[in-house]
């Protein structure tokens, strides 16, 4: 996850310091002082769903899966991860909202030290049920919508999903959550991406995440309309530009970026050619705290079922279920030969992704989708859109490394 | 003397997996005196969320064990071959394949235990709303009824009276 206003904007945020070890600089209240050591992890706590999405990486649909995690499985699960001192536990499904438990679960992360946050579709969120979620000790609910509402309702399956989830949106801001958007970029929506920001600011929305599509579950059924590197590219750049623009205006919204690394590069190319080469140092440096992308390190998945994921894409392998050992156990198992040489992917990374000069902030970019595109887990990302002279180093790079502070890296 | 695992059941309301972890503690025994793991098969039942899972085992050298990598979705067992080769070829020189479903397992733990998971479930002998009837099933995630079925946004979405309320609120909408 980058946040293009944290980056760009110099926007403060509760994440600073897990996501870029800067806690130090923010005057805003932390998730936490130190570096993230353990993963954020996303549990799908049900495979049932309202909707029909065609690009849910969860494959979710109107029935849930047999044997899901009980809710006593649920609160020992939390009880492990707390142990295992993972920061956040993102709620996600399907559509967890159907589960009758999802109160008394979110109540015992919040009491075991591991913040509760939700991801939904918010069409089933009204106030009495946000209020409930606010006082169990929910943090934050990000509700996707994927497109002003022709569009949005075409993609979630269902006409009005687009209104039910501002209403959701507005029940959430009516009892004091905090909430934000989530939207999965494509042919099919980008070009309402900036008439989206629009409208759910003038709900009192104030925080847009954008995902790259990846390719699991229904995603790979549709990596036909994911957007050409060239569209990624503007798609981003307008992001960008949106961003400043924004912050210009004195609207503080903050931007994030999910699910393709090519974007830290970009960003610094970006920076250095509208912002100049300091401030593209200064990104750099971020970006390298960062860690790039965080498939099988940052970021963590346990399915309706207990099985643990690499990221919440990656649906098809699991190194491990919860039913089995713990998750500490799972994640902490080097032994495991991809989940090791994930971890030291450097050393494996083949094709343009080998040399490329932002490796150390990029780590190669989607490995799910290198896996889809090339059957190799290790070959390049086929969604990276930077040009030949960015990944050699020629472009911003050069200049950062060549600058007064040329010891960028 | 040797050091053996004692996993006997012990008492005690401890949380689930803490009570898990506390009954595999280290025990100093006389040769002969160790006692033999009390493991339940409790944890079996479907593994997948979306399909056919199937347990992948893998052997780097001639010499080497099996090792037990994890699990692949997939619908037979050459599309699991498939996968796992994919996903360990660079490293394996044997991959085995066994489905998820048709391997029984057993375990001196579980993950909520059944002695203490409806202690763990919080109040699962607490009645709901006056009812004398548990509000809890623990061995079942629970989902509201409105939702199950063939939900839609206009059954699960927010009430009419809570939508007007919005428009009202935001005037505009």
């Amino acid at each position: 996850m980058i946040s293009v206003s944290k980056l760009l904007c110099g926007l403060d945020a509760e994440s600073d310091g897990l996501r870029y070890d800067a806690a130090d600089g923010s005057e805003k209240p932390q998730i936490t002082d130190d570096k993230q050591e353990r993963p954020v992890v996303v549990w799908n706590t049900t495979k049932r769903c309202n909707l029909y999405c065609e690009h849910c990486y969860a494959a979710a649909d109107q029935e849930g899966a047999p044997n899901e995690l009980s809710t006593a499985e649920g609160k020992a699960l939390i009880d492990d991860l707390a142990e295992f001192g993972v920061p956040v536990l993102l709620f996600s499904g399907g559509e967890p909202l159907v589960r009758e438990d999802l109160p008394e679960l979110v109540a015992h992360a919040a009491e075991g030290g591991v913040r509760p946050v939700l991801s939904t579709n918010g069409t089933l969120l009204t106030r009495e049920r946000a209020r409930e979620l606010k006082a169990a000790g929910l943090k934050y609910a990000g509700v996707s919508v994927d497109g002003l509402p022709e569009r949005n309702d075409r993609i979630r399956g269902e006409e009005g999903a687009f209104d039910a989830a501002v209403r959701g949106i507005e029940a959430c801001l009516d009892v004091g959550l905090k909430t934000g958007l989530r939207y999965t970029i494509t042919e099919h929506n980008v070009d309402d991406l900036a008439g989206v920001v629009d409208l759910l600011v003038d709900v009192g929305v104030d925080r847009f995440c954008f995902y790259h599509l990846d390719y699991g579950g229904r995603g790979a059924d549709i990596s036909d309309v994911d957007l050409s590197p060239e569209a990624t590219r503007k798609a981003v750049t307008d992001l960008c530009d949106l961003t400043r623009e924004y912050h210009d205006a004195g609207e503080e919204i903050e931007t994030l970026l999910v699910g393709n690394y090519a974007d830290a590069g970009h960003l610094v190319e970006y920076a250095d050619r509208e912002m100049g080469t300091d401030r593209a140092r200064l990104i750099y440096q971020y970006l390298q705290r960062n860690g790039g992308d965080p498939t099988g390190e940052r970021v963590a998945d346990v399915d309706p079922v207990g099985n643990v994921h690499l990221t919440q894409f990656w649906q098809g392998y699991s190194p491990g279920n919860v039913r089995d050992r713990s998750f500490g156990a799972i994640w902490a198992d080097e032994s495991n030969p991809l989940l090791g040489a994930l971890r030291e992917r450097e050393e494996h990374l083949s094709g343009k992704c080998a040399d490329c000069a932002y490796k150390n902030v990029c780590r190669g970019g989607s490995r799910l989708r290198a896996l889809a595109a090339h059957d190799d887990p290790f070959a390049p990302d086929p969604k990276c859109y930077l040009t030949e002279a960015e990944r050699d180093g020629d472009a911003a790079l050069s200049r950062i490394r060549g600058g007064s502070a040329a010891n960028a890296d | 003397m040797v050091y053996a695992f004692d996993v006997r059941t012990c008492s005690g309301a401890f949380r689930a997996r803490e009570n898990a972890r506390n009954r595999v503690r280290w025990v100093v025994r006389t040769p002969g005196m160790v006692e033999k793991t009390d493991r339940t098969g409790g944890s079996n039942g479907a593994r997948s969320a979306d399909g056919r899972r199937f347990e992948v085992f893998v052997r780097e050298e001639e010499a080497d064990l099996l090792r037990h990598v994890g699990t692949v979705a997939a619908p037979t067992p050459d599309a699991a071959h498939e996968e796992a080769s994919k996903l360990f070829a660079w490293y394996a020189r044997d991959v085995w394949v066994c489905p998820a479903d048709e391997t029984h397992r057993y375990s001196a733990e579980s993950l909520a235990d059944e002695e203490t998971s409806g202690e763990e479930s919080g109040d699962a002998d607490t009645p709901a709303s006056g009812s004398d009837e548990p509000a809890i099933d623990s061995d079942e995630s629970r989902v509201y009824e409105e939702t199950e079925g063939t939900p839609t946004v206009s059954c699960g979405g927010a009430p009419a009276a809570d939508a007007a309320g919005a428009d009202d609120a935001e005037g505009s909408r």
